[in-house]
């Protein structure tokens, strides 16, 4: 027979379940910290291939002007500018990746504690039904 | 008021009862409007302007998740252009390679603005960009706006390149060249993309306020914002804007605003759901509908308990001494 309240149970777990999606339970598979170390070092790659194409980019727009100045340019000063920049670039993104990866964990975290909760309350209706009279015996054996 | 309200409370069981499908057309009639609004920037091919490829890829689009079809744009953009201009599907590969992997890989929804600026755009509607992006997004849809002016105006200047191409045997280097500094020396894109982020914030901040009506009085804030900024930085860096046309923009965009706020709501809440499920002995097929208030068409206000006599707080003290003497 079916048991009306359990299938309330089930159909609210499994409506929440569809709406927070598979997200939270991949997250949940990483520690916090490897999690948002994780997406630092996605960031790093990201951001190091995206300096990349721009630096070409102006490269190639100032391709005429370095050609004719190829002995003249101060490499190391150059070098400097490219390596500052490039580090503020990418410590820019890296705490904006930071942010939205610890936002992101914490919300996963949220989502699944309330999905543990109904899950509980499944669990104990599902003892219940085993036995009914647990908590009878319980004060019986006492 | 009464007669909005029931209004949208129709329209949200209507939504309710057919979400599936009206889902589905939304997102058929929004691709529509995308490559259409593409193919009024880029049209340098016979092939990809014909309107059945556009229905085409709309109706692919209908059925793919928001990060395919921020693909699929990229994908149709490139395909006008490498007809005519190799080098410049190149660079628009990049541009759009560089906003994925700096901000957009992070949270793949925030591309909705960069594709909701093209249509804005095509619509001749752009101001209302930011009030949207304010009540709909926030703060993180700053960058992508930005990328989707970027997108518009690199549209123009690539109009212009091209007419450049055809009309002096420049080499195509120069022609490149040309688009750079055309682009990054395009003063009114950088005042758009200031002001807009600075109203898209301002809107975030006073919508997110707890105070009474402050959803409509954000909408409103960020107008006049946008308005006074629009003028302040035109002034400021010597840009030419029309006006009247900016004025009569924002004035549209605050009420497009509005509506989508009184609107947002059916979105928002009226979720059906199907799920599937089992047990041990049973597999359940179960469609879950939130529970709504219904709309009443008809009112019928009876006064019942008419006001015969005087209330005693109205009368004098004497009165009322005079009242109880027996």
């Amino acid at each position: 027979m079916i048991n009306e309240k359990r299938v309330k149970q089930m159909s609210k777990l499994a409506v929440y379940e569809q709406k927070m999606g598979k997200e939270p339970f991949r997250l949940h598979s990483y520690y916090r910290s490897d999690y948002i170390r994780l997406q630092g070092l996605k960031t790093l790659v990201a951001i190091t291939i995206a300096y990349g194409i721009c630096l070409m980019g102006y490269m190639g727009f100032r391709l005429e002007y370095i050609l004719d100045h190829l002995m003249e340019i101060d490499y190391k000063k150059v070098g400097m500018i490219i390596v500052v920049s490039y580090l503020v670039f990418l410590l820019v993104f890296f705490v904006l990746s930071r942010i939205i990866a610890v936002r992101k964990y914490a919300k996963a975290q949220e989502q699944l504690k309330t999905y543990s909760n109904l899950l509980k309350k499944l669990e104990q209706s599902y003892k219940e039904e085993k036995n009914p009279f647990e908590d009878q015996e319980k004060e019986g054996r006492q | 008021m009464t007669f909005l309200l029931t209004i949208r409370e129709k329209i949200r069981n209507f939504y309710q009862q057919f979400q599936q499908g009206l889902n589905l057309i939304f997102r058929f009639i929004f691709s529509l409007i995308l490559f259409m609004a593409l193919n009024n920037m880029f049209s340098y091919s016979d092939v990809f302007g014909k309107m059945m490829i556009i229905i085409g890829f709309a109706f692919i689009c209908m059925w793919l998740p928001l990060g395919a079809v921020f693909f699929l744009s990229v994908i149709y953009t490139c395909g006008q252009l490498v007809v005519t201009v190799p080098e410049i599907a190149l660079v628009y590969l990049l541009l759009f390679l560089i906003s994925y992997l700096i901000y957009i890989r992070l949270e793949i929804r925030t591309c909705l603005p960069l594709l909701f600026v093209p249509c804005a755009f095509f619509f001749h509607i752009p101001y209302v960009v930011p009030i949207l992006v304010g009540i709909l997004i926030g703060p993180a849809g700053i960058i992508p706006t930005a990328f989707g002016i970027l997108l518009y105006y690199f549209s123009i200047h690539v109009n212009d390149t091209v007419a450049l191409l055809g009309s002096v045997s420049e080499g195509e280097v120069e022609a490149y060249r040309y688009l750079i500094v055309q682009i990054f020396s395009d003063k009114q894109m950088l005042l758009m993309m200031i002001v807009f982020s600075v109203t898209i914030g301002v809107v975030w901040a006073c919508y997110r306020m707890s105070r009474q009506d402050a959803w409509n009085q954000a909408i409103i804030i960020g107008g006049i914002i946008g308005m006074v900024l629009f003028l302040a930085g035109a002034y400021t860096l010597d840009v030419e804007i029309d006006i009247l046309n900016m004025i009569v923009g924002f004035i549209i965009a605050v009420v497009i605003g509005m509506i989508v706020q009184f609107f947002k709501c059916i979105v928002d809440y009226s979720r059906v759901e199907y799920v599937q499920f089992e047990d041990e002995e049973y597999y359940y097929y179960v469609k879950a509908v939130p529970k709504v208030s219904m709309a009443q068409e008809e009112r019928n206000f009876k006064r019942i308990n008419t006001r015969k006599h005087v209330k005693n707080n109205d009368k004098s003290v004497e009165e009322v001494k005079e009242d109880w003497r027996p």
